[in-house]
């Protein structure tokens, strides 16, 4: 694992840059797919900036033995996103982007519809689970819960998924 | 047996890949030189702004120092503030409720604050209950030093996950209003008395009662805990059909038509039965636990979970 370097006022600032740079690097593809789906297409950008930018802030504060890079990482952007959302709100419709043609675009689009009424716990265990592909000990650590949380807040999202889906799919 | 998974778990991971695939994140260097640029800008402004504000805020605080003496007094230490609430059930006794409190509806939830006591306040009417969530600071765990009645403490899982609080009233709720402090809505309540439940459960399930997930549908989930394995019992409206017929037996449950999904040897590790009567859809899953030696239960145990509902 590469473990940031603790910085200090002695630190060059270029290698602290570089080092930083390429810690976050691996898993910047990460922070953005996060940050585009938990925040509206208006603001991502801004959001995946923030979390950005308080990592940098932050960076004396990561513990190795609590965490790796990327779950700190993603915690940090998820409670960016969290803050940006002045109050829980299902993604406007026009943030959602159709995936596929034909049935596959329909059914993926009242998928997106589904998840973006999750409540916030749910969208967010949802996207670290499915669309990043996290195991779920680790979308527990990012969510700061118990792995039998986590489990049982994606058991939530999925059966509130099935709810909302089942209105046009019986 | 096949191992394959739950209709919405695959329809969600295959969603999630296909959606990861098409995206474009942005460039790390642009990002990164403002985010490192930031400190400095900050630091410049920062401290003029901050004299500025001492200079209004110290007489300020003065002039209102008494006043907010007297404000103390109605708010006790470590308070936070006064949350929303939904998602009301009145339990089988009429004179418990259990309501859903979303800890994030009323201040940024910090990854770094720990976890928030909620507590309940209950006021009742000949023709109204009113019940105030409050909410405060995780080293004030009793924010008082005597908890009056009708008053319950409980404190949340970190994480987004809403904080379950039952209350318990001095008279049966009856026909009278259920309102919330925060918002003056007023709330409809499911009565679980009239949601069927299991009269059968292999050994060691505990009963964990009943919620819902919001107020727009009478949707409602019954847990039950075995420490290493959950039983949620759901009654709403049109799950659908599981999507990949492969590994889904049908059955019948209570005179309806079933679909039992067989264990997946992934994440979800779950099976379940899924059936329409005449009025609702219900879904029985059960969920197992993160180790491979908890699997959940079986079929032939879901089915005669599901047809003992009475």
């Amino acid at each position: 694992m590469h473990v940031l370097p603790e910085p200090s006022p002695v630190d060059d600032p270029v290698s602290a840059e570089q080092d930083f740079a390429t810690w976050v690097r691996p898993h910047w593809a990460a922070m953005s797919a996060l940050a585009r789906r938990l925040s509206g297409v208006a603001d991502w950008e801004d959001v995946l900036q923030e979390s950005l930018s308080a990592a940098w802030r932050k960076r004396a504060q990561f513990d190795p033995r609590r965490g790796t890079p990327r779950n700190w990482l993603l915690a940090i952007t998820a409670d960016q996103a969290h803050k940006n959302r002045r109050r829980p709100r299902p993604a406007p419709l026009d943030d959602v982007e159709p995936v596929g043609s034909g049935s596959d675009a329909a059914l993926n689009l009242d998928l997106e519809r589904a998840i973006a009424r999750l409540a916030p716990r749910q969208r967010l265990a949802v996207t670290l689970r499915y669309f990043l592909g996290l195991p779920v000990a680790d979308v527990a650590t990012v969510m700061g819960c118990a792995e039998g949380t986590a489990k049982s807040t994606l058991a939530d999202a999925r059966d509130r998924i099935r709810a909302l889906l089942g209105e046009d799919y019986r | 047996m096949s191992l394959d998974p739950d209709p919405v778990d695959q329809l969600l991971d295959r969603h999630g890949k296909h959606w990861l695939a098409t995206f474009n994140p942005l460039p790390l260097e642009g990002a990164l030189a403002v985010a490192i640029d930031q400190q400095p800008h900050r630091t410049r402004w920062l401290w003029p702004v901050a004299a500025a504000v001492a200079l209004l805020v110290i007489p300020l605080l003065t002039v209102v120092g008494i006043s907010g003496s007297l404000q103390s007094a109605h708010h006790p230490a470590g308070y936070l503030g006064d949350f929303a609430w939904n998602g009301a059930v009145l339990n089988k006794d009429p004179r418990t409720l259990t309501i859903a409190v979303d800890i994030n509806r009323i201040r940024d939830y910090c990854l770094d604050d720990g976890l928030p006591a909620v507590r309940a306040v209950v006021s009742e009417t000949a023709t109204k209950v009113t019940i105030r969530a409050q909410a405060f600071e995780p080293s004030h765990p009793s924010p008082t030093p005597s908890v009056p009645p009708g008053t319950v403490l409980a404190c949340s899982l970190r994480g987004y996950r809403p904080v379950m609080v039952t209350v318990r009233l001095e008279q049966p709720l009856g026909t009278r209003s259920l309102l919330d402090a925060k918002t003056g809505a007023r709330h409809q309540v499911v009565d679980a008395s009239k949601v069927p439940a299991p009269s059968w459960l292999p050994a060691g399930y505990v009963d964990l009662g009943f919620q819902r997930y919001d107020d727009d549908s009478d949707q409602v989930l019954h847990r039950y805990d075995a420490g290493k394995a959950e039983l949620r019992v759901v009654r709403g409206h049109g799950f659908p059909a599981p999507a990949n017929e492969r590994g889904v037996t049908t059955a019948t449950v209570l005179g309806q038509p079933a679909k039992v999904t067989a264990p997946s040897k992934g994440v979800t590790n779950e099976a379940c039965v899924i059936w329409d009567d005449s009025e609702y859809s219900w879904s029985i899953c059960s969920v197992g636990g993160p180790a491979v030696h908890d699997p959940p239960l079986s079929a032939a145990e879901l089915l005669r979970i599901a047809n003992s509902l009475r």
